[in-house]
């Protein structure tokens, strides 16, 4: 089958069978970014921002996204030019092996997208379907604070 | 294979009376692939609302648990029950996809919505051949008919006044639920006057009549509550469980109802 949608604001036709996951799709297309880590809806390397909700792509048919706007990793910034977010998790050290960090910053966007300026349980709850076997979530939510305050979210 | 996207009612349930179909709603149930040949969408039916009516609340069956969860409406029934429930549910990404109808239709034993819906006496309406109404108990009781599929939740409003609360237990916060408790009840003067719970996660979504009938009426009393509850746990039947010995799950879901009881029936 095939559908139309928006990847990182560029129109695509997808091509799969009605049974793929967009977690497959997506990574076929060349969007690794988006990784499977347990393909269980368990641990969150899966993310991507589907409307501007986050969502977990090895638990969605890719046929669920027909018409929708997908956001990967590999949409929100560059090499020269990088997302607020993924310069913070550089800096704080929210980084060791990194299969976690994709799926953490889309999760740590879509919130700040909605609610610029989080309290700490905000941005717990909004990454409590990401796990990260490494940092220890300190680093990450002091990054997602930090990213926070140079989005011009006013924190006290 | 093949996916639909129907845009009526009428044609969802056309698709859904084939042999080998199935809905997709959120999809998150779908973790194999699933042994069908036609995959029907009902995520674009227009059926994601929450509508506040003069004697009913209606939520539409592909209301997400966080739309659920972030409902002013739904938040002033019932202490707020349904977004207890809904609000402790799986994970955030998760709960942006979940709907109120697939978590009820999975038939999950580790379901949150059943049980906090069951003390609140919603119904459910069925749609197909034909239109029907049925209490959220009965769907646990019965299928549905080919073509069939839930289209609204309905929360009469009259059984919501009183108190409600919702525990839910699980060994990390995001992970299915092992025990969930649903407790609802109104009081007249001293007395109890209406008490309803209901239990998630050692049994299919059920009620307790056992713990109803026993608080019913009665002016509440730690020595009591604790009598009751725990003679009911006793009785239940539970569903086997490869991870927790049935003793200790039995004395968790004894120990999870008073707390629930205690809060509603005596503010504690
Ligand atoms: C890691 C993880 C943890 C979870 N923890 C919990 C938890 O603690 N508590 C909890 O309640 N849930 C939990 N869930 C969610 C639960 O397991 C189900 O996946 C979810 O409730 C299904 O909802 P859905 O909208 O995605 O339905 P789908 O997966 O789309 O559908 C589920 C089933 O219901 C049918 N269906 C869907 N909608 C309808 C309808 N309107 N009428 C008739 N049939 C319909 C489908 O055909 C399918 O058979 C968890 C899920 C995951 C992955
Ligand atoms: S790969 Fe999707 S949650 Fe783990
Ligand atoms: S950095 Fe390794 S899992 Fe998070």
């Amino acid at each position: 089958m095939e559908i139309t949608c928006k990847i990182n604001n560029v129109e695509k036709r997808l091509v799969f069978e009605p049974h793929e996951r967009l977690l497959d799709v997506l990574r076929r297309e060349g969007y690794d970014g988006v990784k499977n880590g347990c393909s269980a809806g368990d641990c969150g390397t899966c993310t991507v921002i589907v409307n501007g909700r986050a969502v977990k792509s090895c638990l969605m048919f890719a046929a669920q996204a027909k018409d929708e706007e997908i956001t990967t990793i590999e949409g929100i910034g560059t090499d020269e030019n990088p997302h607020p977010l993924q310069q913070t998790f550089v800096e704080t050290g929210a980084i060791q092996c990194g299969f976690c960090t994709p799926g953490m910053i889309l999760s740590a966007k879509a919130l700040l997208d909605k609610n610029p300026n989080p309290t700490e349980d905000e941005i717990k709850r909004a990454i409590e379907g990401n796990l990260c076997r490494c940092t220890g979530y300190v680093k990450i939510i002091e990054a997602v604070k930090l990213a926070s305050m140079r989005m011009g979210g006013r924190r006290k | 294979m093949e996916f639909y996207y129907p845009r009526t009612v009428k044609k969802t349930v056309a698709l859904l009376r084939r042999p080998s179909s199935l809905a997709v709603a959120g999809g998150t149930s779908f973790i194999v692939k699933p042994r069908v040949e036609h995959l029907v969408d009902l995520t674009r039916l227009e059926l994601n609302y929450i509508r506040d009516k003069k004697t009913e609340v209606l939520i539409g069956a592909t209301t997400t648990a966080t739309n659920i969860s972030e409902s002013q409406v739904l938040g002033r029934l019932a202490s707020g029950i349904l977004r207890a429930a809904s609000s402790i549910m799986a994970d955030t990404q998760l709960r942006n996809v979940i709907t109120v109808g697939g978590d009820i239709a999975c038939r999950y034993i580790w379901a949150n919505l059943p049980p906090a819906l069951m003390v609140l006496d919603a119904r459910l309406k069925i749609v197909g051949s034909k239109e029907r109404v049925i209490p959220i108990e009965k769907f646990f009781k019965s299928r549905l008919q080919p073509g069939e599929f839930i289209s609204e939740v309905i929360v009469p409003k009259k059984s919501t006044k009183g108190k409600g609360a919702f525990i839910k237990f699980s060994r990390t916060k995001s992970e299915y639920s092992l025990i969930t408790v649903a407790v609802y009840a109104e009081r007249l003067g001293k007395k109890t006057s209406v008490v309803r719970v209901a239990v998630s996660g050692n049994t299919p979504p059920t009620r307790i009549k056992a713990i109803e009938v026993g608080l019913q009426g009665k002016v509440i009393t730690e020595e009591l509550l604790e009598r009751t509850t725990m003679k009911a746990v006793a009785q239940l039947q539970l569903t086997e469980s490869y991870i927790f010995s049935e003793d200790y799950r039995r004395e968790l879901l004894g120990t999870l109802l008073k707390r629930g009881l205690k809060k509603v029936l005596m503010g504690g």
